[in-house]
């Protein structure tokens, strides 16, 4: 501990604000060994993204008869988390559900962090990935993916705004725990934007957040649905459907939802959170996951039910190779394990509630990702020309880049709450103050 | 009863018709010059026209003729375009469509099949005005088509527009309440925390 950080901390009152501000000081012993462990892996993935620059796709199994595999079901499934943790932020927060603050900060971070994670296979998926700046250079606005890169972006800066200034209350309290001229009391002041909690400031933060939270769910919504259309728009067999959108923005918040359940629970783990994040958390959150799950599994039958029915001759290749083919083990295994069973798991009561709760996300969150991959293989592997199916093989390129995304978001903010506060001070604060007040009204 | 004699005179009625033929095939299988000719037909086409002669200036009637064109596209080749054959004046007739504009080097050419030289006849056009050889669809929507990206271009334009001018105004906002020094939060205002200093650094009520 330095010597700054223990008299500012004696000084310190409120729980919320030493449970929030302690990774910042004491990120406990673990946290190099487990940061270097993961920046080991996320290196290894650049090595890797390297060596498929310099050889070409083949390295990662792609061929002329499989166009698409592993990078397209992970630029989807990240997106799509990220998607989920802006979504609980901003929806929770319009419709004034009060249990949300000590989670929203986890949830606007992961979506961060996870957005930039799922935008980078935007690149890593590319053939020749010198060429992206030809999007701005050489727009060419019939193409989706021109579409796709506008509203990732728009996203992406939603998203900064969304966790940067619900944080400029709490960054104002950091920059007060260092000395006067300190470099760090310089720079944190200067995120802080000369917070002094005076009414007008507050009256203009939340102004902004409130604009910021209804903008960016119609930003995610959109984000997610031109994703979906860069695959409904082709006449491929399996992707040419008009429900792919909501169908996708459905699964975004249905992964989404069950990655905050995780990361709440893993960081109340973690950091002692205990206080704050009680297993009545995981269970609300759980409760919207699995109302998403039922609105995925009608979404899934629906589009199962009208592809199916029509029985156009390569629509109907593709649905057999998908129920009864090479694909069924997996699609089995996701409409058991990553649908009905974390359903029953949140549905059901059980004795050891909150560990049956993460169970249900964890199988929500691996369920996905499969699910994801079903969406891509089936057809991008399909013949349209002879009765030949491509074949993907999934190399230790594509396998160590997919690993290295997946740590990269508990790498990332871990290393992010090294800098901000973990949890949103003020919010809870303010809820906390809420509470009191209504426990004092006669 | 019978006639008498005709047999013998279809017979050699029938064989001096076949020497006549054979002797006009035998003539004509043996081309010596090709001269080819081009000019513009409808819909962009062109009309090319090989003249195929004899040793002696006479029409060569019967004989195939190739035509081909010399592309220059990742490397110079000769691309064949058809065949056909030529008629009693010797001259075969072929309908183009060039898929590019600028020069051609257009080539007919006959004989060669059995090991003898083939005869060939070149020419040069400059050919301009040629329509793509992909027709497009009719353009569905067209009012559609022609309003979406502009649309699309302004609304991602008015949400960036948005959430830039909501950026600033909170920055200023918070900026300028902080100097003009504005009362403190009313009822629902966050007590500092006991010991807690303030970016005024003034100390928090005990």
């Amino acid at each position: 501990m330095t010597g700054l950080a223990a008299t500012h901390e004696l000084a310190w009152s409120s729980d919320v604000e030493e449970a929030a501000i302690r990774p910042m000081w004491h990120p406990g012993r673990l946290f190099w060994p487990i940061v270097a462990v993961l920046g080991l892996i996320v290196l290894g993935a650049f090595v890797a993204f390297g060596y498929q620059f310099l050889e070409g796709l083949w390295v990662a199994g792609y061929s002329d008869r499989s166009f698409y595999g592993i990078y397209e079901a992970n630029l989807v499934a990240f997106i799509g988390v990220s998607y989920g943790g802006a979504l609980v932020s901003a929806v929770l927060r319009l419709t004034g559900a009060h249990w949300r603050a000590p989670i929203t900060r986890m949830a606007e971070v992961m979506a961060l962090v996870s957005l930039l994670v799922g935008a980078s296979f935007a690149i890593v998926h590319l053939g020749r990935p010198d060429r992206i700046l030809n999007l701005i250079t050489s727009p060419n606005p019939s193409s989706p993916i021109l579409w796709d890169f506008t509203a990732i972006t728009t996203y992406l800066l939603a998203t900064v705004m969304f966790v940067y200034l619900p944080l400029v209350p709490d960054l104002a309290r950091v920059r007060d725990r260092f000395p006067a001229g300190s470099v760090r009391r310089r720079i944190y002041g200067l995120a802080a934007i000369s917070w002094a909690d005076v009414p007008e400031q507050r009256r203009r933060l939340e102004w902004a957040v409130g604009i910021i939270a209804v903008l960016i769910i119609p930003l995610a919504v959109s984000v997610h649905s031109v994703l979906a259309w860069t695959f409904s728009m082709t006449t491929r067999p399996g992707w040419h459907s008009t429900i792919f959108g909501p169908y996708f923005v459905v699964g975004a918040l249905y992964s989404g939802v069950a990655l905050v359940v995780l990361i709440v629970a893993a960081f109340r783990r973690a950091y002692h959170l205990e206080r704050f994040v009680g297993p009545r958390h995981l269970l609300l959150l759980s409760r919207i996951m699995a109302a998403l799950g039922l609105v995925y599994l009608y979404f899934t039958f629906a589009e199962l039910l009208t592809g199916g029915y029509a029985r156009t001759k390569d629509e109907v290749s593709v649905l057999s190779a998908l129920l009864e083919g090479p694909f069924a083990p997996a699609f089995w295994a996701f409409m058991v394990g990553g649908l009905f069973v974390p359903i029953a798991l949140v549905a059901l009561p059980t004795r050891r509630r909150s560990g049956a709760l993460i169970a249900a996300a964890a199988l929500v969150v691996v369920g996905m990702w499969l699910k994801r991959l079903l969406i891509v293989l089936p057809t991008a592997t399909a013949p349209l020309i002879d009765d030949t199916w491509g074949a993907i093989s999934i190399t230790w390129v594509p396998a160590l880049i997919t690993l290295a995304a997946t740590v990269a978001i508990p790498l990332g903010m871990i290393v992010l709450f090294r800098f901000v506060p973990l949890l949103a001070i003020d919010e809870v604060e303010q809820e906390q103050a809420r509470w009191a007040a209504q426990e004092a009204r006669p | 009863m019978k006639p008498r004699g005709r047999l013998p005179a279809a017979l050699v009625g029938a064989v001096l018709a076949l020497l006549v033929f054979g002797a006009a095939v035998g003539l004509a299988a043996d081309p010596a010059g090709v001269e080819l000719q081009a000019s513009q037909a409808k819909d962009g086409a062109w009309q090319l026209k090989a003249q195929v002669v004899d040793p002696s200036g006479g029409p060569v009637a019967g004989t195939q003729v190739r035509f081909s064109v010399i592309v220059d596209f990742l490397g110079q080749r000769r691309v064949d375009l058809g065949t056909a054959p030529t008629d009693v004046t010797g001259r075969a007739t072929f309908l183009y469509r060039p898929t590019w504009n600028g020069a051609h080097r257009l080539i007919a050419e006959t004989g060669g099949e059995d090991g003898s030289a083939a005869v060939v006849g070149q020419l040069s056009v400059d050919i301009e005005g040629v329509a793509s050889p992909i027709a497009p669809d009719p353009v569905a929507l067209p009012t559609v088509r022609t309003w979406a990206v502009p649309v699309a271009a302004l609304v991602v334009a008015s949400v960036w527009a948005v959430l830039g001018f909501v950026f600033l105004m909170a920055v200023i906002g918070i900026r300028r309440a902080r100097s003009g020094g504005r009362q403190p939060f009313g009822s629902s205002v966050r007590e500092p925390a006991p010991g807690h200093v303030g970016a005024d650094g003034l100390a928090g009520k005990s």
